[in-house]
């Protein structure tokens, strides 16, 4: 298990129950530094994307703590969820883009409903597409994207409050590994910019190319964690 | 409001479901009023009428009106001069029909009862008057509406408070179904980071709208339908139903409309967001 002295994210023997006993998480314990870029790797169901929705809220601890940055957000009450992922960029494995706005209204609507002005989303919305290299697509609609175009987009949406950390559910399991290796160029982009990165994610082709830290979960637990060096074969 | 144009169907919905809603239940709020009110001035038109003897002097009738007023349930009590009643029979019959003819007619008294339940037993003191010759009454009818009533009342209450109830089922649904419609707008708010109030106040604003229309719409029916109703009443019986309040109905239901949908809304965001 790799522990970090003063981790950014600390996992701190977290237990997650779903309703009916069923177990998401068995007593979890782990270390994320600040810059880091991680993969959690694992069959269907070994609770890889549990783990990162901890992270982001979606998802309660049973018991045990989750630590940000300092603070204890398992503690952070539904309510005030929102303050937590003020500080993260989501990116979900579905894209979740509004069918009927254009690209850049779809990152428009995101930073108007965090509180942009009007002003301040006219100045950043084209900065943003560019670092997703989708500005060129800027007035098409969704369904006129291609999946990894798409998914670009949903990454350029994560970024309108200038996170210092991206969590990404499965964010090339719609791709095929030409895009994906796309996406996850631009998720390493961010990183040696100082971003945290998390990617839950099962596309074993990209994430050995990728050369970083890979968690593999198993049945709910921690079975291996390899550093970056290592992952480097 | 954008988010109500492009809502189109849902707005449309919930807006129509809400007038019905409160449409049926207004309906049923007036007519219970008016029918409670029709109900309080019965007794009044069902009078009993006290025919006294031949011959009673003046003193006489006023001292059995006195004993009239006196007896528990009696509401009111009314002299009706035997000239008088004569007077208004003559002029209500043809000119020839009366000539010559002797007044026929006894003083009589015009009672009223407070509660109908009470008239048996106010008929039955006032028959123990001496001055009383006969008593008239209608005992069946009142019987019967001292029995019809409590039923209807009981019936009204019963179906308004189902109505208000099924209203608000359905504004819940309707409110709810507009959500459902924009979950995937409501996930990328939060998403972002978008706060529960950012989240919630464009739907409480939608709730709030569709029940101020909803509400209004209900209004305007209730009215439009008071009018043909009044219209076929006046004609088939040549009774006057009382003036529609539009401006008051159109505010009330507009307002229950309103802080109905408000109150669906929050119910509703609170399973959702």
């Amino acid at each position: 298990m790799t522990t970090v002295a003063n981790p950014y994210i600390a996992f701190k023997h977290v237990k997650v129950e779903f309703p009916g006993h069923v177990r998401g998480l068995q007593s979890v314990t782990l270390d994320v530094a600040k810059g880091e870029f991680v993969f959690f790797i694992g069959k269907t169901g070994a609770g890889k994307s549990t783990l990162i929705k901890l992270v982001t809220r979606e998802v309660h601890q049973t018991s045990g703590s989750v630590i940000l940055d300092g603070r204890d957000i398992s503690r952070v009450r539904d309510g005030s969820a929102w303050s937590v992922r003020r500080q993260m960029g989501i990116v979900p494995q579905d894209f979740a883009l509004l069918p009927r706005k254009r690209v850049w209204e779809n990152i428009a609507y995101a930073m108007r409903a965090v509180g942009h002005s009007r002003r301040e989303v006219r100045r950043r919305v084209p900065l943003i597409l560019e670092q997703v290299d989708i500005g060129h697509r800027a007035d098409a609609f969704p369904h006129e994207l291609s999946g990894g175009e798409q998914q670009r987009v949903a990454i350029g949406r994560a970024l309108i409050n200038n996170p210092p950390l991206i969590i990404a559910d499965e964010p090339t399991g719609n791709l095929d590994p030409e895009h994906s290796w796309e996406i996850m160029e631009i998720l390493r982009r961010l990183n040696q910019n100082g971003v945290t990165v998390l990617v839950a994610s099962h596309d074993m082709l990209v994430i050995h190319r990728m050369g970083k830290r890979i968690v593999t979960m198993e049945n709910g637990m921690v079975v291996s964690d390899t550093a970056e060096e290592d992952a480097l074969v | 409001m954008i988010a109500l144009r492009r809502n189109g169907f849902m707005t449309f919905a919930a807006v129509t479901t809400v007038a019905v809603s409160l449409f049926l239940l207004g309906g049923t709020i007036y007519l219970l009023i008016h029918g409670e009110r029709a109900m309080k001035t019965l007794p009044n038109q069902l009078d009993i009428r006290v025919l006294l003897k031949d011959g009673v002097t003046y003193p006489q009738i006023v001292q059995t009106a006195k004993r009239l007023r006196s007896i528990e349930g009696v509401k009111t009590a009314q002299h009706v001069p035997r000239d008088k009643a004569w007077e208004r029979m003559r002029k209500m019959w043809e000119p020839g029909l009366t000539e010559g003819l002797v007044n026929p007619l006894e003083d009589a008294f015009k009672v009223t009862v407070a509660d109908l339940r009470a008239t048996d037993t106010v008929v039955a003191e006032i028959q123990s008057i001496e001055t009383v010759h006969k008593v008239r009454y209608q005992p069946e009818l009142q019987r019967f509406l001292e029995q019809a009533i409590p039923v209807l009342r009981w019936i009204g209450g019963v179906l308004g408070g189902t109505l208000f109830l099924t209203a608000g089922i359905l504004i819940f649904n309707a409110i709810k179904m507009t959500i459902l419609s924009r979950r995937r707008e409501i996930r990328i708010m939060s998403l972002v980071g978008a706060s529960r109030w950012t989240i919630s106040f464009p739907f409480l604003v939608e709730g709030l709208f569709q029940g101020i229309a909803g509400g209004t719409l209900a209004g305007l029916l209730l009215f439009a339908s008071n009018q043909i109703v009044e219209r076929r009443v006046y004609e088939a019986f040549r009774w006057l139903v009382p003036l529609f309040p539009v401006a008051e109905a159109v505010a009330i239901l507009g307002c229950i409309g309103g802080l109905y949908g408000l109150l669906c809304s929050m119910i509703a965001l609170r399973m959702r967001v």
